[in-house]
Formats: C-alpha cells, structure tokens, sequence
C-alpha cells in the first residue's frame, strides 16, 4: 500500500505566474494589447445585464480559450480556489434577494429575483477568473510586467518610478522558484534531523516551522544583497537611459485584435436595445 | 542497513511535468562501507541519497531501512531517519540557531535527548570535527563558510547516525579543509563503523575514500563495483561522461598499463620517483614502461 509523503511534492506542484507555453495566436500577440483586452473584457464583464449578453460573451471567451490552445482542464483548475467563493455570494444573492418568492423555510425565503441573482453572479465570477487566467496562461509574468512597465510609462510625468516598480515585479518573479527550491531543500534537511511538521497542535506545528523560516530569510537578505552588488557591478543605475534587447512591436495582428475586441465589447453592450 | 529494491522515483507524478529521476534501482548498503556515488549533472545522484533518508518515497519499488519498508503505512519515518545522517549539499543553509550548542543539540533534542546525554552528545560531536568547548555560546550565523559546515555536519553527527550520507560535502571548501574532512570521514567510518555515502564529483576524492562505487547514468545504476575495478573501466567511465582520477591517467601516460587500480597507482608512482631520485636513468626506462619490472 503506497503512502503518501507528508509534504513531497508540495513545493515542486505550485503553479505561480501560471505560464502555458503555447504556440497560439494569442501567445503571439502583443502583451500591452493582450492587456488592454483583458481589462476592456473585464469592464464590459461587469456590465452584463441580460442572459442574451452573457451567452454572446460566453461564447467569447470560449472561442478565446479554444484560441489560446491551453488545455480546457487548465482552466478548470484555475476556478477551483474560487469554488468557496463562488458558491457563497451565490447563496447570499439566492436569500438575501427580495421579490417574488417561490419556495420558503422557517426566515428563509428564496425568490425568482434572487435566483437570476445568483445565477448572473456565478456566471460573472467565473467569467471574470477565466478572463484573467487566459491572460496569464498566454503570457510569460516577464513579459507581463515588462508590458506593465510600459504601459505605466506615461505615469512617470507624474513621479511615478514605473521602470523600478517593474524591476522589482521582475526579481520577485525570478526569485520564487529559488526560494521555493531552497525551502524544499530546508525542509528535508530539518526533516532528516528529526523535525515534524506534520503533527501537533497548530501551535506547535507553526513552532516547527522556525528551523525552516530562519534560515530561509537569512539566506534571501544575503541574496538580496549579492544580488544589488552584481547589479551595481554591473553600472545598473535604474530606468533612465535603459534600453532593452527584444522591443516589442505593435503589428498588424494587434490591431486586429484590437478592433475585434472593440466590436465585441460594443456589441455586446449594443445588443440589448433591440 | 538499506536496501533498494526495483526501486524509482518520479517527479511529479501524473502532471505534464513528469521526470523520471531514478529507474529500477536495487543494491545493498553494507554496514561499516564506504560507498562512493559518482554520476553526470542530472543522473540522479541527489534523488537517489534523497531516497535513502526516506525523504523521497520511490513512486515504484521498494526501499527498506533497517528492514523495514518506507512505504509500510506502520513504518516510523521518524524514526527510520534517526538511523540515518543526512549532510546535504552546502549544509550551512540549514542552520538557524542562535548558538552553535543548540544548532548541534537540535536533532539529539527531537528525538527526545536531554540534560546530561544531550550534553554529551553536543560535545563529542563537536570535538569529532574540532569545534572548541569554548564556543559554543557563539552564534553560528557570524562563523566563517569553513566553520559552518563544521557546525552543520556536527549536527548531523550528534544523532549518531549508523549511516551519515554526505552530498558533495566538500564543494566550496579549499584544500586544507577539503583533507581534513576526507581524513576525518575515513577515520570516522573505522573507530565507529558507520556507513558512510558520499556523492563527489572529485574522481580523486572518491578514489581516496571509497570502498566501492556506484555509477549512475540517467537515473539507472551503471556500474556497481569494488573502487578499484570501475576506474579500471576508462573508457566506460568517459562514456558517462565521467573520468578516471588524475593518478590513473598519469600511470596511463607514463605507460604502465599493467596496474590499472588506484592505491596500486600511487604506490608505484612513489616508489618510481624514489628509484628517480636516486637513478635518473631509472625515468627513461618508467617512460618506456618498465617501471613494473624495474622495483
């Protein structure tokens, strides 16, 4: 009978930055318009009214999903941390609604109103999270924050370190899988020693976990701090005059998109008036 | 003391990202050996010691510690490890006491050890790798690299392990040091007669220590054999991308194709710059080959 390790795997399974590598259309396009669709998506999203709406951007987003060449199941994984939330604004619309009731128990009363509630809730925040989730399965974090860091550009008028902030997205990006690499390994060197973390009052099981957190921190200031060194050897001196080696381009494909996704969007909002 | 049956190991499992590390591994471990692990980057040396600690259960197979099976739902892994030292790649990581007593008294602690016997154990593991009595309120953070691993291997020391695997324990670590571990270990292994498992990329190191070799290649074990006769194997070796120590290849060059074994190696190479010292004719004939015949 194999058992199952306490902690194994853990670290190596956690999907951060999501990433798909992908060779789709949607992985190709531009990450600041990829962005700028997201968020128009996500706007009109919440100005869904009627079920004719929600069908036609179902169907959207579907054909998006399909477009991004990302498994189905990907995205199924990607709503499952949202299935408690989910569930509870759908019953607290279902309840809390008032309007013409069609079944009731004891102060409880569900109405038709609350019905459709929920119902358009669940839909929104689903569309919603897998909206976002085709944005990060098609797009590198790097790339993100680099598309981040450009959009955010115009803001430098206004004192805003946009190249630092990106920088910084960058590194904690980069350092992740280190740290978790080295807190498996921590981990498993406590473990040999005797160390459990798997038993005991919640109280005791933080206890246990101070062997693996000290040096975890004390080996990410050093880090941090021969990682501003090689940096500085380097003449790194922040944002200005700073040119990087892939400039992305805006190309024909973009505009399309572009022009789609805006005819979508005012579809969609149009539909209702007729 | 620990026995691979068959035994794999698979990186996440069932996922996209599945990796084969270890495949259909079975040998014993002996008590009192030394075992040298060698391999190419990427060949599953670290999967493997990681196995032996039952710190990584095989996905297939079967590993048994002390006869027991680590995938046994009965099994104390806790206690199963205790048996085992484990002195990971740049150990000093691990370390996050405030002294360096209890940074060595944590693992004899965990497995119940107290007042006067936990003392004792602190202070003769400490005294085995040479850390002073006198520092022992010191913090082990503010140490030296050299001195750290001191404290780390200390601390894998005081649960008396009946096997101490060691992973490369001598990267980063300049000569002297590098000596006096490797002498350490060797004199370790006899006044105790622990087991001992030392995963190098240092052809030489292994030479010096081991008693028997194992030669992974692509997560399988190539080659299981006495020190001497695997780097007897050159060609094999170079194959997996590995070599023979430097000693060999010199009594290779000098021509002496005779003696293939390591300490044979060392001793005719001495005794031949001795007979050099004396008679410098005596070179010119080592270099035709005739060293063998000549002492």
């Amino acid at each position: 009978m194999p058992r199952k390790e306490a902690w194994g795997a853990v670290f190596k399974d956690i999907t951060l930055g999501q990433y798909f590598p992908e060779d789709s259309i949607l992985h190709r396009l531009d990450a600041r318009i990829k962005l700028g669709i997201c968020f128009a998506l996500l706007i009109v999203i919440f100005m869904l009214k009627s079920y004719l709406q929600y069908g036609i951007m179902m169907l959207a987003i579907f054909i998006l999903i399909l477009m991004s060449k990302v498994p189905l199941s990907l995205y199924l994984k990607s709503l499952r941390p949202m299935v408690i939330l989910i569930l509870f604004t759908g019953i607290i619309n279902m309840l809390m609604t008032d309007g013409q009731v069609i079944y009731q128990f004891w102060v409880f009363k569900i109405t038709y109103e609350g019905v459709t509630m929920a119902a358009q809730m669940l839909l929104r925040i689903v569309l919603l999270v897998v909206a976002s989730a085709i944005l990060t399965y098609t797009t590198s974090p790097i790339v993100l924050t680099g598309a981040l860091e450009s959009l955010l550009k115009p803001l430098r008028v206004f004192k805003f370190p946009a190249h630092e902030v990106a920088m910084m997205m960058t590194i904690a990006l980069r350092f992740i899988p280190t740290l978790i690499d080295e807190a498996d390994k921590i981990i498993k060197a406590q473990t040999s020693r005797g160390a459990d973390f798997s038993t005991g009052s919640p109280m005791v099981r933080a206890k246990a976990l101070v062997p693996v957190l000290i040096p975890l921190f004390v080996n990410s200031f050093r880090r941090a701090d021969e990682l501003a060194v090689a940096m500085e050897a380097r003449c790194y001196n922040g944002g200005d005059g700073r040119t990087s080696l892939h400039v992305p381009r805006i190309i024909a494909r973009d505009y399309v998109a572009c022009a789609v996704c805006v005819l979508v969007c005012a579809g969609v909002l149009v539909v209702n008036y007729y | 003391m620990i026995s691979f049956r068959d035994a794999s190991y698979t990186y996440s499992i069932k996922t996209p990202f599945e990796k084969l590390a270890v495949k259909n591994v079975s040998f014993d471990l002996n008590e009192g050996e030394i075992v040298g692990i060698i391999g190419h980057t990427g060949s599953g040396k670290s999967t493997l010691i990681q196995m032996m600690d039952a710190l990584l259960l095989p996905t297939s197979g079967e590993v048994y510690i002390n006869c027991t099976s680590v995938q046994d739902k009965k099994a104390n892994l806790k206690q199963l490890r205790a048996n085992i030292g484990m002195v990971f790649q740049y150990p000093e990581v691990q370390i996050f006491e405030e002294t360096i007593f209890d940074e060595v008294a944590f693992g004899p602690k965990n497995q119940g050890i107290s007042g006067e016997e936990l003392e004792q154990r602190v202070s003769s593991a400490c005294a085995v790798v040479g850390l002073n009595s006198g520092d022992y309120k010191k913090s082990p953070l503010a140490l030296s690299g050299g001195q750290k691993r001191k404290v780390a291997i200390a601390s894998v020391l005081s649960m008396k392990p009946k096997v101490l695997i060691l992973d490369e324990p001598t990267a980063g670590l300049d000569p002297r040091a590098r000596n006096s571990l490797l002498k350490f270990l060797k004199e370790y292994n006899k006044k105790f007669g622990v087991s001992i498992v030392m995963v190098s990329h240092s052809m030489e190191e292994i030479a010096e220590i081991a008693d028997r070799v194992l030669v992974l290649n692509k997560g399988e074990i190539v080659m299981d054999d006495a020190t001497n006769n695997v780097f007897a194997r050159r060609e094999f070796l170079k194959s997996v991308g590995l070599d023979i120590p430097e000693i060999s290849t010199m009594m290779n060059m000098l021509g002496v194709t005779d003696c293939w074994t390591v300490s044979d190696a060392i001793l005719r190479l001495k005794s031949s710059m001795t007979v050099a010292n004396g008679k410098r004719a005596e070179v010119v004939d080592a270099k035709e080959g005739g060293v063998g015949s000549g002492v």
